[in-house]
C-alpha cells in the first residue's frame, strides 16, 4: 500500500477542506508533518484510522467501553457552531495505490450541535471505496461497509495498524515483557507472515475434527451391533420355523395321503363296511353290558360288606331266639335289678317287708335262687342291645339274601350276554381280518391320523403366525439396520475423515511450527541487523543480538548471550522496537506499507535520531513523521535533508480556537523553529 | 403284655396282610377291614375250624368294629363256639380271640378256594380283573346255602 494523499473536511480541528499530499516517489519518500503540541498531529493520525477502519478513537485514548463505542467527536466544532441545528459531516478521503491499482476511500460521519452546545454525533458513518482507472476516472467500487472493511483488511490488515501507524511512545512498549505485548508481537508476526492463515486452518481442522468426533459419537451408539445380533437370532429363528413348517407340511401331506388311502380301503368294500358296522354295534352293546356289569359290581361290593350276615344267618337266628326266650322269661334284662335284691339279702328283709332272718330261711333261699337264675353273666343290659341288633340283622337278612341272589343272577345273565357278544365280535373280527388289515384298526388308525393331522395343522398355523411375526420384526429391524448401516458407513467415512483431518492438522502444525520458528529466527536476525544500523556505538556494545523467544517475547542479548532487556533505556527500547518493525516489513518481502510515526524521536538520543533519519527511508517504502518542534529541530531537518529522502513538509498552524490549518512548506526552505534541543 | 379286656386287638396272619390291603383299600370290595374280618370269621365258623394265627399282626381294635353288625355276628360266633354259654357275651377279649381264630381259618378257606390261583409272591394279581365281588358273593351264597343244609 502506498499512501498518496489525505483530504480532510471539517475533521476534528481541520476546518473546511484541507489536503496533505504524501511523498511517494523513492528516494523522496519521507513526509514530515510538523507542529507544536495541540496543533493536531495526532488528528492526522486519527483521520487516517477513521478513513481506513472507521475508528472513532485510538487505543491511546484510553476510553471506557461505552465511550469507545461512542467514540470521540470527529466533526469540527467551529463548523458545528456555525451551523447550529444543522447536520455537518466530517469527511476524510484517502488516496492510495496497492498492487498497481489506485483507490480512494471516502468516509464521513455526521454530527449536529444543538442550541445548548451539545453535540450529537451519528453512530454510523458512510463509506465508499472508489477506484481510479488509468485515464484518471474515479468509479465507486463498493459502498457496503462489510465489503469495504474486508477489502481494506486484505490490503492492510487492521492488526498491523499499530506497527506501521504508530506513535513513538507506544512503540517502546513492544519490548515490555507482558502478556499483552507478547501477544502483540505474536499477532504482528502472525498477521504479517500470514501465519494466522495457517493457524486458522489448524483451528479449522481442529474444529472439524471435533465436529466429526461429535458426529461419530452421535452416530456410533452400538445399536447396529445390537440390531445385527437380534437380526441374526431372528434369521435363525425364522429358518428353524420354516424348516419345521416345511417338515410339518411334508408330514401333513403324508398324513393326508395315508388318510385318503385308509378311507379308500374302508369304503372300497361295502360288505366289509357292513360287517364293520355290525361289529361296531356289537362292540357298543358289549361295552354297554360291561358298563351295566360294572355298576352291578359296585352294588355287589356294597352288599359284600354284609356278606357275613348271610354266612352267619342261621347262627344269628339261633342266638336271637335264645335271647328272645330269655327275655320272654324275664331274664333279659331282669325285671328287678340285681343290686336291689342283693341289698335285700344284706338287710335280711323281703320286698314285702317280712324278715329274712334265720326264721325265714326258705324265703332267703328263694331269693338266692332267684339271683342265680336271673342274673346269668352275659344277660346284662348289653345283651338286650345285642338282641335288638340281632333282630334288625335277622329282618334285613332275607332282603339281603334276595339282593345277593338278584345280583348274582343278573351278573350271570350279563356275563353270558357279554360272552356271547364277545364271541360274535371275535367272529366278525376274524372275518374282517381275513381281508387283511382290520377295518376297525384302519378306522382307528385313520382316527389317530386325523388327530395327528389336526395337531399338525395347528402347529403349522402357529408356526406360520410365528414366522409372519418374526418376518415382520425382521423387516422392521432390517429397515432400522439399513439406517444404522448408513450411519455406520457414515461413521466409517467420518472416522476416515477424522483421521485425515487429524493428520492434516498435525502436519500443518509441524509446518506452522517450523515456519513460525524460521520466521522468528529470521525476524530476530533481521531485527539485529536493523538494530546495528539504528543503534549508537555504545548501545551496540551492550546489545549484540535481538531475540524472539518461543513465547514471542522480544529480548536483547548481551555479548555473552545474557538477556538484558530489563536493563536498557526507554530510547534503546524504542530502537529495538523499530528494528523489529522494520524487520517485519523486510521479512514479509519488503512490504509496501507506509510507516506512520507520531512523535518518533521523543526518547531518542541525537545519534539515534541521525541513524533513524538515515536508515528508515531506505528500509520503509514511505515514512510519515508527525513531529513536534522539539523533536524536529534544525539538526533533524538537516540530517533528513542530507538523506535526500525528504519529499514533503507540512506545518500545522493554529488559525483560531479549535482550528488548524495545514500549510505545505518547501522542504528545501523549511526551517524548524528550534535549532536543537541539545 | 396283657391284652386289653375292654378294647382287644384283632390279629391276622401276616400272610394275609396284602390280601386285606388289596380288598379293603379305596374303592375296592370292602369298605372296612372289619367287614372282611367278620366275613372270614363267619366262613371259618361255618367250616367249624378255629385256627390260631401265627406270625400275627394287629389290624384293628374292638372299638373299630361296627357296634351292631360286626359285634353281633362275632358275639354269636363266640357263643356258638363255647357251647352256647351266654356268659361269653360279656367277654370281649374272648369273643375277639375266637373271632381271630375263625377269621384265620376263613381266610385260609378263601385262599384255598379262590385267591390261591391269582397270587404270586404273596400279592394278588390284577385284582380289578378278577371279579372278586361276584366270586366272593358266589362263595358266600354257597356257604349260606350250605349252612341251611345243616
Amino acid at each position: 500500500m502506498k499512501l498518496h494523499n489525505i483530504e480532510l473536511v471539517n475533521f476534528r480541528q481541520f476546518k473546511d477542506r484541507q489536503t496533505i499530499d504524501i511523498a511517494t516517489d523513492s528516494p523522496r519518500n519521507v513526509s514530515v508533518i510538523y507542529g507544536e503540541n495541540g496543533r493536531g498531529k495526532t488528528g492526522i493520525f486519527r483521520a487516517l484510522m477513521f478513513c481506513l477502519y472507521g475508528d472513532k478513537c485510538l487505543s491511546q485514548d484510553e476510553l471506557s467501553g461505552e465511550q469507545k463505542k461512542e467514540g470521540l467527536k470527529l466533526v469540527n466544532e467551529v463548523t458545528l457552531k456555525e451551523n447550529i441545528g444543522t447536520s455537518v459531516a466530517a469527511k476524510v478521503t484517502m488516496a492510495f495505490s496497492h498492487q498497481s491499482q489506485t483507490f480512494r476511500i471516502v468516509r464521513s460521519i455526521d454530527a449536529l450541535m444543538k442550541e445548548d452546545g451539545t453535540i450529537v454525533q451519528n453512530r454510523g458513518d458512510r463509506v465508499e471505496l472508489q477506484q481510479t482507472d488509468t485515464a484518471g476516472n474515479t468509479l465507486p467500487v463498493e459502498t457496503e461497509h462489510e465489503k469495504i472493511t474486508a477489502l481494506i483488511q486484505e490490503i492492510l490488515n487492521s492488526r498491523l495498524r499499530d506497527y506501521f501507524l504508530f506513535d513513538g511512545e507506544r512503540i517502546e512498549r513492544l519490548t515490555r515483557n507482558t502478556k499483552e505485548r507478547r501477544e502483540e508481537v505474536r499477532q504482528g508476526i502472525r498477521a504479517l507472515l500470514d501465519l494466522d492463515a495457517m493457524e486458522l486452518a489448524i483451528a479449522g481442522l481442529k474444529s472439524l475434527t471435533s465436529q466429526i468426533v461429535k458426529e461419530i459419537s452421535h452416530k456410533s451408539t452400538g445399536e447396529l451391533q445390537r440390531v445385527t445380533t437380534i437380526l441374526a437370532e431372528l434369521n435363525a429363528k425364522i429358518e428353524n420355523l420354516e424348516n419345521a413348517q416345511e417338515l410339518g407340511t411334508q408330514e401333513l401331506k403324508r398324513l393326508e395321503h395315508k388318510i385318503n388311502v385308509i378311507s379308500e380301503l374302508v369304503s372300497e368294500n361295502e360288505e366289509t363296511a357292513a360287517k364293520e358296522k355290525k361289529r361296531q354295534e356289537l362292540v357298543k352293546n358289549c361295552q354297554s353290558r360291561n358298563d351295566e356289569r360294572d355298576a352291578l359290581k359296585k352294588e355287589m361290593a356294597s352288599s359284600m360288606n354284609k356278606g357275613a350276615h348271610l354266612v352267619a344267618s342261621e347262627l344269628i337266628e339261633q342266638l336271637r331266639e335264645e335271647l328272645e326266650l330269655r327275655r320272654h322269661k324275664g331274664e333279659l334284662p331282669p325285671n328287678i335289678r340285681k343290686e336291689f335284691v342283693v341289698n335285700l339279702l344284706a338287710q335280711e328283709r323281703c320286698i314285702c317287708g317280712a324278715s329274712l332272718d334265720q326264721n325265714h330261711q326258705k324265703a332267703r333261699e328263694y331269693l338266692l335262687e332267684f339271683i342265680e337264675k336271673h342274673y346269668t353273666p352275659g344277660l346284662g343290659p348289653e345283651s338286650l342291645d345285642l338282641l335288638l341288633s340281632l333282630n334288625r340283622i335277622s329282618s334285613a337278612n332275607s332282603g339281603l339274601a334276595d339282593q345277593f341272589n338278584r345280583l348274582l343272577t343278573n351278573n350271570k345273565k350279563l356275563r353270558d350276554e357279554i360272552r356271547d357278544l364277545e364271541s360274535k365280535i371275535k367272529l366278525l373280527n376274524d372275518e374282517l381280518q381275513e381281508g387283511g388289515t382290520s377295518i376297525d384298526e384302519l378306522i382307528q388308525e385313520r382316527k389317530l391320523l386325523e388327530e395327528d393331522k389336526r395337531r399338525l395343522e395347528r402347529d403349522i398355523e402357529r408356526h406360520g403366525d410365528d414366522i409372519s411375526k418374526a418376518q415382520k420384526e425382521r423387516e422392521d429391524l432390517k429397515k432400522k439396520s439399513i439406517v444404522l448401516e448408513k450411519q455406520q458407513s457414515q461413521v466409517n467415512s467420518l472416522v476416515s475423515r477424522r483421521v485425515l483431518t487429524e493428520q492434516t492438522q498435525a502436519e500443518l502444525q509441524v509446518v506452522y511450527n517450523r515456519f513460525a520458528d524460521a520466521a522468528k529466527e529470521k525476524l530476530a536476525e533481521q531485527s539485529t541487523a536493523n538494530f546495528s544500523k539504528l543503534a549508537d556505538d555504545e548501545t551496540q556494545k551492550d546489545i549484540k543480538k535481538i531475540s524472539i523467544d518461543e513465547n514471542y517475547m522480544l529480548d536483547v542479548l548481551n555479548w555473552s548471550g545474557q538477556r538484558r532487556l530489563g536493563e536498557i533505556s526507554a530510547g534503546q527500547r524504542q530502537i529495538v522496537s523499530l528494528s523489529f518493525i522494520l524487520a517485519l516489513i523486510q521479512v514479509a518481502g519488503n512490504l509496501e506499507v507506509p510507516l506512520f510515526m507520531d512523535t518518533p524521536f521523543g526518547r531518542l538520543s541525537g545519534v539515534h535520531r541521525d541513524h533513524l533519519l538515515d536508515s528508515i527511508p531506505k528500509m520503509a517504502s514511505q515514512w510519515i513523521l508527525l513531529a513536534t518542534d522539539t523533536e524536529f529541530t534544525e539538526v533533524e531537518a538537516h540530517a533528513l535533508r542530507q538523506t535526500n529522502a525528504w519529499g514533503k513538509i507540512y506545518e500545522l498552524v493554529k488559525e483560531g480556537e479549535g482550528t488548524t490549518r495545514i500549510v505545505e512548506r518547501d522542504v528545501h526552505q523549511f526551517t524548524p523553529k528550534r535549532k536543537s534541543i541539545y | 403284655m396283657l391284652e386289653s379286656t375292654e378294647n382287644p386287638m384283632a390279629y391276622i396272619n401276616k400272610r394275609w396282610e396284602s390280601l386285606y390291603d388289596v380288598l379293603c383299600r379305596g374303592d375296592s370290595v370292602f369298605d372296612q377291614m372289619t367287614n372282611l374280618f367278620t366275613l372270614c370269621a363267619t366262613i371259618g365258623h361255618l367250616n367249624g375250624e378255629e385256627k390260631k394265627p401265627v406270625d400275627k399282626k394287629g389290624i384293628f381294635r374292638w372299638s373299630n368294629l361296627n357296634s351292631e353288625s360286626d359285634v353281633s355276628i362275632l358275639t354269636a360266633l363266640a357263643w356258638d363256639a363255647r357251647e352256647r354259654d351266654l356268659a361269653i357275651l360279656a367277654d370281649k377279649r374272648r369273643i375277639m380271640e375266637i373271632a381271630c381264630d375263625y377269621a384265620e381259618s376263613g381266610m385260609q378257606y378263601l385262599y384255598d378256594n379262590f385267591f390261591e390261583d391269582y397270587m404270586q409272591d404273596g400279592q394278588l394279581l390284577r385284582a380289578e380283573k378278577l371279579d372278586v365281588e361276584f366270586n366272593l358273593a358266589q362263595l358266600v351264597e354257597g356257604l349260606r346255602q350250605k349252612q341251611s343244609i345243616f
